[in-house]
C-alpha cells in the first residue's frame, strides 16, 4: 500500500492556505507588526514640529526656567497680557503663556491660551520648568544657593551585569522582561490558534460525515497525523511570511522616508569632575557613556542574549506545545459533535495556558522561585513560561528537564488522542462522559 | 476462489450491548449479496468490520481467501449510510482527492473521473462546490467516488435513500453492470423491492444474530404460505365454490372480490401442484395458475416479529 500521508497533508494544507481568512490574516499581520515599529517613530517625528510660545512673565525671573527645545520655542514678550493675546490672531505665536505676579505665592495661577490645544508633552515641560524655578526661588529665600543645589542633586542608576565563571556581561531586566513577555504571548497565541485549526478540521469531517469514506481508504491514525502535520506547516508558513513581509515593509518605509529613521544626536553630557580623583572621574565617564543613548544599555543587553539559541528554543517549544495541544484538541473535535460540548472539554486544557500568561508577571519578579520552576516544568504551561524565562538565563538542568517532560507528554497525548479519535469520529449523539472516554482509551 | 468474503464467528461487543453475536456467512465471488435487518440490528457494525474500519472482538474475516488487512482497503469501494462530502471543495477536486486515497495516480483518476461523469451525464458539475448541489446530486457524486477505483468488492449501505425513482433505476442498472463486469456487491438496504430485483443471496440480522442466510429464491420457497391464485375463463358461481370447499376441506378457497374469474387457495400443509391441479380443473377452464411466493417484505416482517414473539415467550 502506497503511503497516503503526503496526499492528506497536501489537501489539508491547501485547504487552509487557500482560505480568504488565512490570506487576509497572513497579509494583515505584517502590516500590524510593522506599524508597531513605524507608528511610534512617525508620531515622535510629527511632534518634533516646534510650538512657538510667547511668554508674558510678570514676576520677571520665572521665565528663565523655560528652555527652548525641539518641541517648544519660548519668546519673552514685554507686553501687557491683553495685547499679547491678540498676537494669537496674527498667527505670530501658537500659544501665549501668562505667569502673573501672584505666581510666587499661588502656583496654580498661570494660564496658557492657544489656537489649537497644546500637546501634553509641552504642557508637562512647562509645568516642570515653572515648578523647579519656583522651588529654586523659595530655597534661595532660605539662603540655599544654586551651587549647593546642583551639588546635592543625585541621578542614581544601578547598572545590571551577569557574572558567570569570571565573565561579566551587561544585562537588563527590562529588556529580558519585555522580550520574555513578547515571546510568551507569541507562543500562547500560536499554540491556541493552530490547535483550534486542527480541532475545526476534525469536527468538519465528522459533522459532514465524509470521515467514514476516508477511513475506509486510509487508517484513521494517518488521517490524524496528516492533519496535525499540515497545520504545523501552515503555522511555519505563516510565521516565515510574517517575518519576511514585516522586514520588507520596514525596509521599504525606511527607504521611502529616510528622514523618519534619522538618528537623533543625543545632547552632550558634561561631567562634573571637580574634586574627584582620576579613577573616579573615569568611572563617571563610563557611566555617562551608557547614558548617552538611552537604548545603548538595552542594545548591549540584547546582544548578550544568544539569539540563534533563542530561536531554536522558540521553535522547540512552539512545535511541542502545538503538538500536545493539537493532539488533545483533535481528540476533543472527534469526541463531540457540537460547539457547546467542545467548550466543555476545551476549558480544562486551556486553563493552564491562560494561567501561564497570568503568572508571567510574578514569574518575572522572581525568576528562580518555586512558582517559576513549577510552571516551567508543567508541560501545559512550560512552552509559554519557558519562553518568558529564557531571557533570564534559567539553569541548564531546568531547561533540559522541562524539554524532556514536554516530549514525554507529547507521546502520551498522541497516544490518548489516537485512541479517542479512532472511536470518536464514528460516534454521534450524546456527549461522552470522561468515564466513557477512559474506556475508549483503554480499548484495544 | 469461490468466495469473495468469508465471515466466521464474528462477535463485537460495545460497553452496554452486543452488536454482533457469532455471525458467520460467505459471499460468493461475483454475486450481489444483501444484508437485511431492522434498524440497530448490527448491519453498520458488520460493514465497518468488513471494511477494516473497526476490528471485531473475535472471529475472522477472509477476503479473497486472505485474512482481512490494510492492503485490502484499495480493493473495496464503500458507500456508508452516513455519508457526506467537503462542502466548500469543488466536486472535481474532491473526487480526485478521495480516489488518490484509494491508490489511483492523478492521471488514472482524471481519466476515470471523465469516464464516470460522462456516463452519468453530470460533467458540468465538476467545477461546482458541493454546497451548490442538491442532496440527490451529492448522492450521485458519492456513488462515483465509491466505484471510481474499480474495486473488486463494492459495499453499499442504503444506496437508494435520497434518490427519486428514476435515479434509483439508473443506480440499479449501474450496480448490475458492475456485477456483470465481475465485481462482488454487498448491499445493505431496507428497500425490499430492490433486494428482490438485485440480490442473489441474503443474510438477515436482528439483534446481533443471524436469522436467515441463503439464496433469495430458496428462502422464498421455504417461507411459502402454500398460497395459489387461479384465474378461470368464466366467472365461478358461489355454489360451485361452496361444494368444492366441502369436498376438499384440507384447503381454504376464497373468491376474489373484484374479479369473479379469480379464486385463491391456501393450505396449512405443503401442496404439490400435481395434486392440486386436477382438483381445480373441476371448477372450470384455467387461464393462469400461479403459486404466490411471499415477498421479501413479508418474510422480513414475519421473521423479525416471530423472533420477537419467541423472545417474549422465553
Amino acid at each position: 500500500m502506497k503511503n497516503k500521508l503526503p496526499i492528506i497533508i497536501k489537501r489539508e494544507y491547501l485547504n487552509i492556505v487557500k482560505k480568504t481568512s488565512f490570506i487576509v490574516v497572513t497579509l494583515l499581520g505584517p502590516i500590524i507588526l510593522a506599524s508597531i515599529f513605524i507608528i511610534p517613530i512617525y508620531i515622535s517625528h510629527i511632534n518634533e514640529e516646534q510650538t512657538s510660545i510667547g511668554v508674558v512673565d510678570e514676576t520677571g525671573f520665572i521665565y528663565k526656567g523655560l528652555q527652548s527645545n525641539a518641541t517648544a520655542k519660548y519668546t519673552l514678550l514685554y507686553l501687557p497680557i491683553d495685547s499679547a493675546k491678540k498676537l494669537l490672531d496674527k498667527e505670530e505665536y501658537d500659544a501665549i503663556l501668562y505667569i502673573p505676579s501672584s505666581f510666587i505665592n499661588s502656583p496654580e495661577t498661570p494660564r496658557i491660551w492657544s489656537k489649537n490645544t497644546v500637546s501634553q508633552s509641552v504642557m508637562d515641560n512647562i509645568e516642570s520648568a515653572l515648578k523647579s524655578e519656583l522651588e529654586k526661588h523659595r530655597l534661595a529665600l532660605y539662603g540655599i544657593n544654586n551651587q549647593i543645589l546642583e551639588e546635592i542633586n543625585a541621578d542614581v542608576r544601578v547598572n545590571n551585569y551577569t557574572y558567570k565563571g569570571g565573565v561579566e556581561k551587561a544585562a537588563s531586566s527590562t529588556v529580558a522582561t519585555i522580550l520574555g513577555f513578547v515571546m510568551a504571548i507569541i507562543i500562547y497565541f500560536f499554540v491556541f490558534m493552530y490547535g483550534s485549526m486542527v480541532l475545526r478540521s476534525v469536527m468538519e469531517e465528522k459533522l459532514n460525515r465524509i470521515v467514514e469514506v476516508i477511513i475506509s481508504s486510509v487508517k484513521s491514525i494517518h488521517l490524524l497525523i496528516g492533519k496535525i502535520v499540515a497545520v504545523l506547516l501552515v503555522g511555519l508558513t505563516q510565521f516565515i511570511t510574517w517575518i519576511i513581509l514585516t522586514l520588507l515593509i520596514i525596509i521599504g518605509v525606511q527607504q521611502a522616508f529616510p528622514d523618519l529613521f534619522r538618528y537623533a544626536e543625543p545632547e552632550a553630557i558634561s561631567i562634573q569632575t571637580k574634586g574627584l580623583n582620576p579613577a573616579e572621574a573615569q568611572q563617571l565617564a563610563n557611566a555617562a557613556k551608557l547614558q548617552e543613548s538611552p537604548t545603548n544599555n538595552a542594545l548591549i543587553a540584547l546582544s548578550n542574549i544568544n539569539i540563534p539559541m533563542y530561536i531554536l528554543l522558540f521553535l522547540f517549544y512552539f512545535v511541542f506545545g502545538y503538538l500536545i495541544y493539537s493532539t488533545l484538541f483533535a481528540a476533543i473535535g472527534a469526541a463531540v459533535d457540537n460547539q457547546d460540548d467542545t467548550n466543555q472539554f476545551m476549558l480544562p486544557i486551556t486553563i493552564p495556558l491562560i494561567l501561564a500568561i497570568i503568572s508571567l508577571q510574578p514569574i518575572f519578579n522572581n525568576p528562580t522561585g518555586g512558582v517559576s520552576i513549577f510552571f516551567s516544568l508543567f508541560p501545559f504551561t512550560s512552552p509559554v513560561v519557558m519562553m518568558g524565562l529564557i531571557p533570564f538565563n534559567p539553569p541548564f538542568w531546568l531547561l533540559i528537564t522541562s524539554m524532556i517532560i514536554l516530549v514525554l507528554t507529547f507521546v502520551l497525548s498522541a497516544y490518548i488522542s489516537a485512541k479517542i479519535y479512532r472511536i470518536g469520529i464514528l460516534t454521534y449523539g450524546k456527549r461522552p462522559s470522561y468515564k466513557e472516554l477512559w474506556t475508549w482509551i483503554k480499548r484495544y | 476462489m469461490n468466495n469473495a468474503i468469508e465471515v466466521s464467528n464474528i462477535t463485537k461487543k460495545y460497553r452496554e450491548h452486543t452488536a454482533l453475536d457469532n455471525v458467520s456467512f460467505a459471499v460468493p465471488n461475483g454475486s450481489i449479496f444483501g444484508i437485511l435487518g431492522p434498524n440497530g440490528a448490527g448491519k453498520t457494525t458488520l460493514l465497518r468490520i468488513i471494511n477494516n474500519i473497526i476490528p471485531p472482538d473475535s472471529g475472522e474475516i477472509l477476503l479473497y481467501d486472505e485474512p482481512l488487512s490494510d492492503k485490502h482497503m484499495e480493493e473495496i469501494g464503500y458507500l456508508p449510510e452516513e455519508r457526506g462530502l467537503y462542502k466548500k471543495m469543488s466536486v472535481g477536486d474532491q473526487v480526485l482527492y478521495l480516489s488518490q486515497l484509494k491508490g489511483l495516480s492523478q492521471k488514472e483518476a482524471r481519466e476515470k473521473i471523465n469516464y464516470w461523469f460522462d456516463k452519468l451525464d453530470i460533467k458540468s458539475w465538476l467545477g461546482r462546490k458541493v454546497e451548490e448541489l442538491s442532496k440527490g446530486m451529492q448522492q450521485k457524486v458519492q456513488f462515483i467516488i465509491t466505484v471510481l477505483h474499480s474495486p473488486k468488492l463494492l459495499i453499499f449501505d442504503e444506496p437508494f435513500s435520497g434518490f427519486d425513482p428514476i435515479n434509483a433505476d439508473i443506480l440499479k442498472n449501474e450496480i448490475l453492470e458492475l456485477k456483470d463486469k465481475g465485481a462482488t456487491v454487498l448491499l445493505s438496504t431496507h428497500n425490499m423491492e430492490s433486494v428482490e430485483e438485485l440480490c442473489d443471496q441474503i443474510v438477515l440480522v436482528n439483534k446481533s444474530k443471524l436469522l436467515l442466510y441463503g439464496e433469495v429464491d430458496e428462502i422464498k420457497r421455504k417461507f411459502s404460505k402454500n398460497y395459489f391464485e387461479i384465474t378461470f375463463a368464466d366467472p365461478i358461481d358461489d355454489e360451485k365454490i361452496l361444494n368444492w370447499q366441502n369436498n376438499y376441506s384440507q384447503f381454504v378457497i376464497s373468491k376474489n372480490e373484484k374479479n369473479p374469474n379469480t379464486i385463491s387457495i391456501s393450505a396449512d400443509i405443503p401442496i404439490k401442484s400435481s395434486e392440486l391441479l386436477p382438483l381445480i380443473l373441476q371448477l372450470g377452464e384455467i387461464i393462469t395458475y400461479r403459486e404466490q411466493l411471499p415477498s421479501m417484505h413479508d418474510i422480513f416482517v414475519s421473521v423479525v416479529q416471530q423472533k420477537e414473539v419467541n423472545n417474549y415467550e422465553k
